[in-house]
């Protein structure tokens, strides 16, 4: 099956089916060399790295419903947060550490599928708006239940990994699948049915798709994995708070999915290493670091529509001319 | 003893105007049936009616018995309804080859629509479009786009074809080629086709029966000739 | 209470309906939601500061100042960044978000991080009416807000440029086809956003204080009002921004301050849902 970018290319590249084995080997390798440079980085490197890597399996999470399917949801902050939340307080409550994590990830399910019944008929920019004020309330109700959540305080969140060594290992894993489970979906009907809703959703229901539940079953998906992204910053920060999750958040992701290039594989990651390493890493002084990152999302959206991954096949292509001859 | 399509009474409004108005239509199976009248007399809402775009408000349509109002579109698809539209739509960016291999697989619950039994190149080559199956379907001409949609409506394997205006924007030359493939579509395909049209001389030499519709009500019915002389047609046409 | 709470309502729906009808303006032009607005709101607010305190001018004339200064960075943002993206609708968030930082972080960087305030001559006085008070920069948020709208008002309907935007507003196409140059109406449309965006800081900067972050809250409040009233409708625009303003003050004196916000998203998600369209539109636009 062709992979078409979310702004469009004008053609399509229709390769000769590679061997799938391949890609997933390709992602196992990157997968062990992110886990190489995480635990052999200074602590400072290593956290910024962490936190992009959870964030790419929050935005590859996203890349299902946003990136095959064409549907800009600004919500997946507000499943990671519940996923964070969930896990930390079933483990108040005294559940064991794997239960937590099915839990927190069941409950985001299950707002996923409110949220995207809510929103079956809204499509576009109203299914934007709508998607980023329902992260607005989520992240009011955790920052205002006090009884709860503690409110703009926070909690501790109770270790449930045997070592750090064990977390170190999960992250970049979980990473890895996260991207790998992109390019399952996408080649399975789930995926070519997101992608044809993508094109022409109206069309695609005249040729038989299903389009309201394949939208549900990928917004679930998304949702279930954004959570698994939020079970893994609550373990790594060790506390969380109502402002990491604000409804900025899955406006942020969906931004870094579309630098990163939405629709693409590896889009999440260059997505995430960008909008979350540039600030950290340009740190001149928070001001100047921030001003530069603005206007490089300026000039990467408009001179590449179609994100990183785009600006890279490009070059891929032009590279391959050029041998040719 | 069922037919192939029956529709009755079937009614639709929308705020206030009845689109549709308890119209009754029976096809037999592999027919070609015109559906003409002038602008506004409800025959593309009709065509929603049977693709289910639209739900009737009253009256019941029935596919080889089985009811077909009230489903959801892709489920008319799945119960083999396929339509084409007044414009053309495809998924643009994609490959020829790729548009078929979707609808192909929507019906027939394949994982990504491999072509094993070389259905494509059949199916291309009935429509008129042989070889071109590589083709971004954004790089099509109009009349190959419209061709294109059809080919994509017969990929679903349908049993019912409903084609809306097909032949809008065509020269004689493709028009004629169009009428041909038509009836190749019926004759080797099996097929029953609903065709909406205005170019009359297309229709005349092309379908068994015509329905006539004025105000969303049936007019008139019969055959080619007995609706070229059927006065109250000629009036509608005339007076609109 | 009651006449408080109105009063309040009031003063927080002039804020809402002056930032929602800048920003309903540009987009009914293009489509495009406006989240940079914010960032003009906080460079004007600056250059009105930078007027009156660092240049000694009076304070009108600052004003003033600040006024021209938010029509020409928002005619900026169009003509570098948003021009570029009409097209492509699912890019101009990322257009969006980055014109915010770029613009919060040049005041950040010229200015500094402080919390300045902005002290009209007025400031400090309190009115009462009744039993209710307000401060006098609250009257005169009103006020601005009051006549703003009108003169928007009369600008659109009895100008050629502004029924050319009106135009280009419902129908792009057909307006380009009857020979309106769309690209003038953006920089106009753009422009009179920007001086909405300075009245807004010369009406909000001295109720709370000038800071780089100063109205990115508040504008999702306005965000609220403009898909109420209906993407590009500006009298819908000013209607809801004042229905908001008196339901979000009630709603926080009688129910709970704490989720002041959350009734105007319950209604914005209820209408998404029911009616995408907006309360008051009654053309249909293309959802999708």
């Amino acid at each position: 099956m062709t992979e078409i970018g979310m702004y469009g290319q004008q053609e399509t590249r229709q390769r000769v089916r590679p061997r799938p084995a391949w890609d997933y080997l390709g992602i196992a390798l990157l997968g062990f060399g992110l886990w190489v440079l995480l635990v052999e980085s200074n602590s400072f490197y290593s956290s910024v790295l962490a936190t992009i890597l959870i964030w790419t399996i929050a935005t590859s999470g996203l890349n299902i419903i946003a990136g095959l399917g064409g549907y800009p949801s600004l919500v997946q902050g507000a499943f990671y947060g519940i996923g964070a939340y969930g896990s930390a307080l079933a483990m108040k409550w005294g559940q064991p550490f794997w239960a937590a994590c099915i839990e927190a990830v069941l409950a985001a399910g299950i707002l996923g599928l409110i949220v995207g019944l809510v929103f079956s008929r809204t499509r576009g920019q109203y299914f934007a708006i709508g998607t980023m004020f329902t992260g607005l309330v989520v992240s009011l109700v955790l920052s205002n239940w006090q009884s709860l959540t503690n409110g703009l305080l926070g909690i501790n969140v109770e270790f449930g990994f045997g070592s750090i060594n064990q977390l170190n290992v999960v992250i970049p894993a979980a990473a890895a699948f996260s991207l790998m489970l992109v390019r399952f979906v996408s080649r399975r009907r789930l995926g070519w049915r997101l992608l044809t809703i993508l094109e022409d959703e109206d069309l695609a229901e005249h040729i038989g798709v299903p389009t309201a539940r394949t939208k549900l079953t990928g917004f679930v998906l998304s949702a279930c994995v954004g959570a698994v992204a939020g079970v893994l910053i609550a373990q790594y920060n060790g506390t969380i708070s109502p402002d990491l999750f604000d409804y900025y958040v899955g406006f942020v992701m969906f931004v870094a999915l579309s630098v990163g290039g939405a629709g693409r594989v590896l889009g999440p990651l260059l997505g995430s290493a960008f909008i979350v390493g540039t600030p950290d890493l340009l740190n001149l002084s928070s001001g100047i670091g921030l001003l530069l990152a603005g206007i490089i999302f300026v000039v990467v959206i408009i001179v590449i529509p179609g994100g990183f991954m785009s600006a890279i096949d490009a070059v891929m292509a032009a590279a391959s001319r050029s041998v040719r001859r | 003893m069922t037919e192939f399509l029956e529709v009755e009474g079937a009614s639709k409004t929308f705020g206030g105007v009845r689109a549709v108005d308890g119209m009754d239509i029976k096809l037999a199976e592999g027919q070609i049936c015109g559906l003409i009248g002038p602008n506004g007399s409800g025959k593309t809402t009709l065509l929603g009616l049977l693709s289910g775009t639209y739900r009737p408000d009253r009256g019941t349509i029935k596919l080889r018995g089985q009811r077909l109002d009230g489903l959801s579109t892709h489920r008319t698809v799945q119960q083999g309804v396929a339509r084409t539209f007044q414009t053309s739509r495809l998924f643009f960016r994609w490959p020829l080859g790729a548009n078929l291999a979707a609808a192909a697989a929507a019906r027939l619950l394949t994982s990504t629509g491999d072509d094993a039994d070389g259905g494509q190149e059949k199916l291309l080559a009935l429509v008129g479009l042989a070889g071109r199956g590589d083709v971004v379907c954004s790089s099509l001409s109009n009349a190959e786009q419209r061709l294109a949609m059809l080919a994509v409506a017969l990929a679903t394997r349908p049993h019912l074809l409903l084609l809306d205006e097909p032949a809008v924007g065509m020269s004689p030359a493709e028009t004629a080629a169009l009428g041909q493939v038509i009836q190749r579509i019926r004759g080797e395909l099996g097929v029953t086709v609903l065709i909406v049209e205005h170019n009359m001389h297309f229709m005349m030499g092309l379908a068994d029966r015509i329905v006539a519709m004025n105000a969303g009500r049936k007019l008139a019915e019969g055959t080619p000739a007995e609706i070229r002389g059927n006065p109250d047609v000629i009036a509608a046409y005339l007076g609109s | 209470m009651l006449i408080q709470a109105a009063v309040n309502g009031v003063v927080l729906g002039s804020l809402f309906a002056l930032l929602a009808v800048g920003l309903t303006l540009t987009y009914g032009v293009m489509e495009v939601p406006n989240f940079a607005q914010a960032g003009v709101i906080t460079l004007s607010a600056y250059a009105m500061l930078w007027l009156n305190q660092t240049a000694a001018c009076p304070f009108w004339i600052a004003a003033l100042g600040g006024l021209v200064v938010g029509g020409v960075v928002s005619v900026l943002t169009e003509r570098i960044a948003y021009r570029f993206v009409r097209t492509r609708p699912l890019a101009a968030p990322v257009v969006a978000l980055g014109l915010l930082l770029i613009l919060d972080n040049t005041a950040l960087i010229l200015f500094g991080g402080d919390h300045v305030s902005l002290s009209p001559p007025y400031a400090g006085d309190v009115i009462y009416v009744g039993s209710a008070s307000v401060p006098a920069v609250g009257v005169a948020l009103i006020g601005t807000t009051a006549v703003a709208l009108l003169a928007l008002w009369l600008f659109l309907q009895r100008t050629k440029t502004g029924r050319a935007i009106r135009a280009v507003s419902q129908n792009a196409e057909a307006a380009a086809i009857l020979g309106i140059r769309l690209e003038r109406q953006y920089i106009v449309s753009f422009f009179i956003s920007g001086i909405l965006a300075g009245l807004v800081a010369f009406a909000y900067g001295p109720m709370y204080a000038v800071y780089p972050y100063m109205a990115d809250a508040i504008l999702l409040n306005a965000f609220v009002v403009v898909v109420l009233g209906g993407l590009g409708n500006v009298a819908g625009a000013a209607v809801c921004g004042l229905l908001l303003g008196l339901l979000e003050s009630f709603g926080a004196i009688y129910v709970s301050a704490a989720y002041q916000n959350l009734f105007g998203f319950a209604v914005l998600l209820l209408m998404i849902v029911l009616r995408p369209a907006g309360l008051f539109t009654n053309r249909s636009r293309r959802v999708a």
